[in-house]
């Protein structure tokens, strides 16, 4: 008996495993299905998808505000399952009686805010963005990093669906947003390059207004705009209108008209650019707060010390196409594999160069008087700097360990010249 | 649905508090024409009351469309609409709200000066059927409005571009000189214009004109406004791709 209902299962699965993920994303795409009838096909889409090898394909169950989709994947990677918030528990006691499933302890829940597929967006003969992918975790604030003109903004004009993509899908929290639209932008806060909130209303204003606009109950419009102006420190501003605001204060309120709705997903287009060192300090603070709270932060910039202190993972795009998709760290690591060693040395340090020379692996460079520079591995190389330091009796004053910067990394990966990042809109 | 009517019901209550009720729009939308048809009085005092249903169907292009090129161009300029399309409304929604907006305030001034006639020129009125003809006129324009103000950048080409049919429009469609009177070519083109139809209306509920077909009229000024409607809302979505 139980090798025939192994056999039927497996029949079941050879027949059904590519309508699966077809039948799933229409399942949410239409957004008819009532919760038991859903609830049904995600009983069918656990049995049929849990033996699937591959991690590309996933299919989507809806939870039961219809809205927030959660993948849940094994983590040896023969299991892709995925089901929304309410759904997993309902389905984790079903899937757990087979035979052939792992302890719960083994799954990974991973869900997937923003997932691009291929997007491609041409104006006549030029194409800005030439095909890129890439997924956004829910609670992460990626970074997409990249000169001006490389594509960040038509990017992220894509993903917020203000402009149709010549080809590709966007999904936020599995949801397509072509299909999908009012759902996708009522869960999503959008701050775009420019500060465009409305002249003749008052800051106050200005935040009630898009909360009305994004259908926020009275009270809650009232409380969240309180909250927002306070958390901007804006709240002795409040009544001025937005004209008279600094471009800071401009910058933080439409940061903080993108967020009156409680977004799920937050679009933020080059958010310190034109602001002084004292605001774009404070706007960082403010957006660490965010990604603190668990909110997912997409952040475009082009300034590399922004995405390096405030990216969990970063996204480097270069003339339409993402050259690379790491942790800072990673990056860093990627593009340089030595570290380098400084010392400062009281007395002259031109007769240890000789004898550090001799040491496999140090290559010392002079960088001041009493200033020299050894790259190479910091663990094997300091007992043997040390040594010969010593031997010629000489004083160690202080030893840095200098570590690859994202800027180096950068240039390692794009071949441009970190000078076209620090440049602003028009080349100033 | 729901989305779309509130936020349909915020542009226009933003867009009165912002731009249409603010003194350049009331002096465009008002003054104007008051002042033109004053200047007709002041020339022939006996007929004045012939040129009233003129001056409401002049006071109605002109409030609806008073601010329409700020409201759409200096918002798009500025990207304010744009951020009006990333709130989960439809750019149908967000055209209507533009449109019902100019169309309201076209409504308060006609009104306000269709008091004055009544009140203070003991011009006979049915306000019934006055209303079944500002109705549609005013969304006739408005749309026409919206439809030319889409067709450019800037706010300047804008303003520009509706002069030339709003004072086509005041010239051949009846405003001062019957369109009957006129030679055939200007009596086909006044029938063109949306115009022509609110003043040739007006004369029918106010009695300036007999035999007039009040429905036929509003109809013909409701179809205007559906067929300046769609391209408009094309162009707004292109203004996006």
């Amino acid at each position: 008996m139980r090798v025939l209902a192994d056999l039927r299962c497996r029949a079941r699965i050879s027949i059904s495993i590519l309508s699966v993920a077809a039948v799933a994303r229409w399942c949410i795409l239409k957004m008819k299905i009532k919760r038991a009838r859903l609830r049904k096909s995600g009983l069918k889409i656990w049995g049929l998808l849990y033996f699937r090898k591959a991690l590309s394909s996933l299919a989507y169950v809806m939870n039961a505000s219809k809205k927030v989709l959660t993948p849940l994947e094994c983590p040896k990677g023969n299991v892709v399952v995925v089901a929304g918030g309410a759904c997993i528990a309902d389905l984790c006691d079903p899937l757990l009686q087979h035979p052939h499933c792992p302890k719960k302890e083994e799954w990974i829940v991973t869900s997937i805010a923003i997932k691009a597929e291929g997007l491609i967006k041409r104006y006549g003969d030029i194409v800005a963005v030439k095909g890129i992918s890439f997924d956004v975790e829910e609670g992460e604030l990626f970074g997409f990093l990249g000169p001006n003109g490389a594509g960040k903004t038509t990017t992220i004009r894509m993903l917020t669906g203000l402009s149709k993509p010549t080809a590709g899908n966007v999904e936020l929290l599995g949801l397509d947003i072509k299909a999908n639209a009012a759902t996708t932008k009522g869960f999503t806060g959008v701050v775009p390059e420019a500060s465009n909130l409305y002249d003749e209303l008052t800051a106050l204003e200005n935040l009630l207004f898009m909360g009305k606009l994004y259908g926020v109950k009275r009270g809650e419009r009232y409380e969240r705009a309180g909250a927002l102006l306070e958390l901007f420190r804006l709240q002795e501003k409040r009544d001025r209108p937005f004209r008279t605001l600094s471009r800071g204060m401009k910058r933080s309120l439409t940061i903080a008209a993108a967020l009156i709705h409680n977004p799920k997903i937050l679009f933020l287009d080059e958010p310190t650019v034109g602001l002084d060192v004292m605001a774009a300090r404070s706007l960082r603070s403010a957006i660490q707060k965010l990604r603190d709270q668990g909110m997912t932060i997409f952040l475009t910039t082009h300034y590399l010390e922004e995405a390096d202190v405030l990216c969990d993972r970063i996204a480097i795009i270069v003339r339409g196409q993402i050259v690379a998709v790491e942790k800072p760290e990673e990056l860093k690591k990627m593009a340089i594999k030595e570290q380098a060693i400084e010392l400062t040395i009281r007395g002259s340090v031109s007769i240890l160069v000789e004898r550090l020379a001799a040491l496999i692996g140090a290559k010392p460079i002079i960088v001041g008087s009493n200033t020299l520079r050894c790259s190479g591995t910091a663990n094997s190389l300091l007992p043997h700097i040390c040594r010969a330091i010593q031997d010629t009796g000489a004083e160690i004053e202080s030893i840095n360990t200098i570590r690859p910067t994202l800027e180096e990394a950068f240039v390692r990966i794009t071949g441009l010249s970190s000078t076209m990042m620090a440049m602003e809109k028009g080349g100033k | 649905m729901r989305d779309d009517l509130r936020g349909i019901w915020c542009i226009i209550a933003k867009d009165m508090r912002t731009y249409y009720l603010k003194p350049p729009a009331i002096s465009w939308g008002i003054v104007f024409p008051i002042a033109w048809v004053l200047a007709f009085y002041l020339r022939n005092p006996v007929d004045f009351k012939g040129l009233i249903p003129g001056l409401l169907a002049m006071t109605a292009l002109f409030s609806t469309t008073a601010a329409e090129a700020v409201v759409i161009n200096f918002e798009l300029r500025l990207g304010s609409l744009e951020r009006l399309l990333l709130a989960p409304i439809s750019i149908m929604a967000i055209l209507l709200g533009k449109i019902l907006g100019g169309a309201i305030f076209g409504l308060l001034m006609s009104s306000l000066v269709a008091v004055m006639c009544v009140f203070l020129l003991n011009f006979d009125l049915h306000w019934i059927s006055f209303l079944s003809i500002l109705l549609p006129a005013l969304l006739a324009f408005s749309t026409m409005g919206s439809l030319l103000c889409l067709m450019v950048k800037e706010v300047f080409e804008a303003q520009t571009l509706l002069n030339l049919p709003r004072f086509v429009m005041v010239f051949i469609s009846g405003v001062v000189y019957p369109v009957e009177a006129m030679p055939k070519a200007l009596r086909f083109l006044a029938h063109l214009f949306p115009l022509t139809y609110a003043v040739k209306g007006f004369q029918g509920v106010s009695g300036v004109s007999q035999g007039v077909n009040v429905a036929l009229h509003a109809a013909v000024l409701m179809a205007f406004a559906l067929i300046f409607f769609l391209p408009a809302a094309n162009l707004l979505s292109k203004k996006f791709e």
